[in-house]
């Protein structure tokens, strides 16, 4: 450990283990360049990360929440068999992080299931959402009549929807007025569409985005399963990640992580210049990748002043919530062999009485997060100024599961894209900063873990592209 | 057992590499997987994992073998490293005494990170070194039977020895004769007692000769129960089925080639 690093030069030195940043560091290992990969927390993933159970509750003291919790003395023995998301989001089966995973290999080493259901609460209760023509037919709450007006929006955002007619001239209208005045849906299905299918963030979400989101949705059933959407094991992006640095690291990279790694004295000018507590002299990259708000306490800089906030409840249950047990739902068709119950679940809440859009994600054990028997809860909201995330929450948790094991809550800041310092040497990765952070983020984070690539590779003629296989390379690793 | 008729099932396992750097980790593999010995390998080698399968009298055990890919250098290997790893083998090498300090505490860090049930084989690593003991007593027959790269046809681990490819030389140590005892600095007995107190399979081999490396993956197969039931996350082949029974943790989809391509797709 008291030798330091290998080297006092790197190409390149990425900083924070962001799916975003482990993508980037990953493509550019595997194309030649000498990588070093810093992240000063002590687990991998910086935003994106899964925490054991103890990591969740330092965390979110650390993140000087108002409601700091104990670990329960009956989970003490467990702690460590959570793998708890700080973000916790679903990935179409069609997007560019499949495409990332699959180009670069590390879906050999990270593994995802179908999600079983989603489902969108009502003042009368929970239902399941059709994902798929089949399922549409079969769901005998929806009148005949109904189907064939779903059915034709369905059809309209799957084709060739920005030629149509009926939309044309519309893309900045709401979807959901379109709905129900266009399509003239009744305003629950409009509603369950707009908020389960679309996947909008509120009632006045344009019909542009969202028939470009749907497409894709549906693109995406069928692929891998009858759903549209996949749930990673083990808490998600942060095992993504750990399977990008990882590629990284086979390609060469160099990890550091925790207080070695945390840097200090950093220049940029035509060059990187920093010192970590790890190397005993200062270390010179050519470029440096990292989102601003790392980086700009770093440079001094003022940080990112526009910001997200998003409301965050992680909670742990001991069954099953009662909602969500399949003989309850309306319209449910016991497929043949007894009644399978869901492991994973979405979980929405359309805006009532001024409340944003509120998602659950129910992931049971079958998704590696938490001990046989138990489903760990995800609720979350995007909110427009800070706020009481256990006040806005609670009531839901309590709505799914009245006793839960374990609750916390904490409020997490995105900042919206913006640029760090003038110099070329700087890479900078925006977060995530819209509000579809359940089936859009994780994409979005493959995306500009490629932008980052192709800004220190360039995407010239002959250049390696992005995870490109080289000669002989196919499949040179396993049987 | 349950070995009734139909082929011999295959039990597919995960199995990490620790130890500090430079103890012949990545030799121990190649030693096992290909049979063979680089006296250069570069620190880290190019490939995620790399697979060899064991073959016992009543079945198969299909090594998936992860290296550490130097992550282990500052203390920053992910969590994902010991997910599901149903065996490790911790690395020292019996001529630096430190090392085995290390050892210990990469067995401390399995015991806190990884499966309870993880099958865990101490391994003292460059026996060739010192040339008194490379024969003899630790080594005493070449048997590899799992050396031959995954080959179905493999005779099973007691017919191996007539056919087997010769064994490496086991007495072609480096060290001239005065320098040989002076190179050990961990003493069999040490390391021993260690590995009975914490409960370790232990072993003194050398990726060099091939001393005891195939003894040492076969006794750790031995020791994988029958009936795995965590599958390493990673598994392959198992397409990503899902319309019958739940399937617990191991029925992930394969996002690669084995594509599902019908089910229910929309318009």
């Amino acid at each position: 450990m008291a030798q330091g690093l290998d080297s006092d030069e790197y190409d390149v030195v990425v900083l924070g283990t962001g799916l975003a940043e482990s993508i980037a560091a990953a493509a550019l290992a595997k194309a030649g360049k000498s990588v070093l990969h810093l992240d000063p927390n002590e687990y991998y993933g910086s935003a994106q990360a899964s925490l054991t159970l103890d990591e969740l509750i330092e965390y979110v003291k650390v993140c000087g929440s108002t409601h700091p919790v104990e670990l329960p003395e009956k989970l003490e023995k467990d702690r460590r068999r959570y793998a708890l998301s700080l973000f916790p989001a679903v990935l179409p089966s069609r997007g560019a992080l499949i495409e990332t995973l699959i180009a670069s290999d590390v879906s050999k080493y990270v593994s995802f299931k179908m999600l079983d259901s989603v489902i969108v609460a009502s003042s009368g209760g929970f239902r399941r959402v059709p994902g798929s023509k089949e399922q549409i037919f079969r769901d005998q709450s929806v009148s005949l009549m109904e189907k064939r007006k779903l059915m034709r929006f369905l059809m309209l955002s799957a084709g060739d929807h920005e030629s149509s007619e009926l939309i044309q001239g519309k893309e900045n209208d709401a979807l959901l007025d379109f709905l129900t005045e266009s399509i003239k849906l009744p305003p629950d299905l409009a509603s369950t569409v707009t908020y389960a299918i679309a996947h909008c963030s509120g009632p006045s979400d344009p019909l542009g985005p969202a028939i470009k989101r749907t497409q894709r949705y549906l693109q995406s059933v069928g692929r891998y399963g009858s759903g549209a959407f996949l749930v990673g094991q083990y808490g998600g992006a942060g095992e993504v990640a750990q399977g990008f640095c990882r590629a990284c690291a086979v390609y060469g990279g160099t990890y550091v992580l925790g207080p070695s790694a945390r840097m200090t004295d950093l220049h940029v000018d035509d060059k990187v210049t920093f010192s970590i507590p790890c190397h005993p002299r200062p270390v010179i990259a050519k470029r440096i990748i990292s989102a601003p708000d790392l980086l700009a306490p770093l440079l001094k800089e003022p940080g990112p002043s526009e910001r997200v906030l998003g409301a965050h409840c992680i909670a742990i249950l001991s069954s099953l919530p009662a909602a969500l047990a399949k003989d309850r739902a309306l319209g449910e068709e016991n497929d043949n062999e007894g009644i399978e119950q869901d492991d994973t679940a979405m979980i929405i809440f359309p805006p009532v009485d001024g409340k944003p859009v509120v998602r659950g994600l129910l992931m049971g054990e079958g998704t590696g997060s938490c001990p046989a028997g138990q489903y760990v809860l995800y609720i979350s909201a995007t909110v427009t100024e800070p706020s009481d995330s256990e006040e806005l929450l609670r009531p839901y948790l309590r709505r799914l599961a009245p006793e839960p094991i374990f609750e916390s809550y904490h409020v997490s800041e995105t900042a919206k894209p913006s640029s760090v310092a003038g110099s070329s040497c700087v890479v900078g990765l925006s977060p995530y900063g819209d509000n579809q952070l359940e089936t859009e983020a994780l994409d979005w984070e493959a995306e500009q873990g490629r932008a980052a690539y192709e800004a220190i590779m360039g995407t010239s003629e002959g250049v390696r592209g992005f995870f490109e296989k080289t000669e002989g390379e196919t499949e040179e690793e396993t049987v | 057992m349950s070995n009734e008729d139909g082929p011999v099932k295959a039990t597919q396992v995960k199995l990490v590499l620790l130890g500090e750097a430079a103890v012949g980790k990545s030799s121990l593999v190649m030693r096992f997987c290909s049979n063979d010995f680089n006296e250069n390998t570069s620190p880290t080698i190019g490939a995620a994992f790399l697979t060899q399968k064991c073959r016992l009298e009543n079945r198969i055990v299909k090594f998936e073998i992860w290296d550490t890919a130097g992550q282990e250098r500052f203390h920053s290997l992910a969590p994902m490293y010991y997910r599901n790893a149903a065996a490790a083998v911790v690395v020292y090498d019996i001529t630096k005494a430190s090392s085995l300090e290390k050892a210990k505490a990469w067995v401390k860090e399995l015991q806190r990170q990884a499966n309870p049930n993880i099958v865990i084989a101490l391994v003292g690593n460059k026996l060739d070194l010192v040339s008194d003991e490379s024969g003899a007593s630790v080594a005493p027959k070449s048997k590899p039977a799992a050396e031959e790269p995954a080959n179905e046809a493999e005779e099973s681990e007691t017919d191996a020895e007539d056919d087997a490819t010769p064994p490496p030389p086991a007495t072609t140590a480096a060290a001239g004769d005065d320098s040989s005892d002076s190179l050990r600095q961990v003493s069999k007995e040490e390391a021993d007692e260690y590995a009975k107190e914490a409960k370790l399979l232990f072993f003194e081999a050398s990726a060099k000769t091939g001393a005891n490396v195939s003894e040492l993956f076969t006794e750790i197969a031995k020791n994988i129960p029958d009936e795995t039931p965590t599958k390493p996350a990673a598994a392959q082949g198992q397409a990503g089925r899902r319309n019958g029974a739940r399937q617990g943790a191991d029925s992930g989809v394969d996002l690669g080639e084995r594509q599902q391509g019908k089910k229910g797709g929309c318009c």
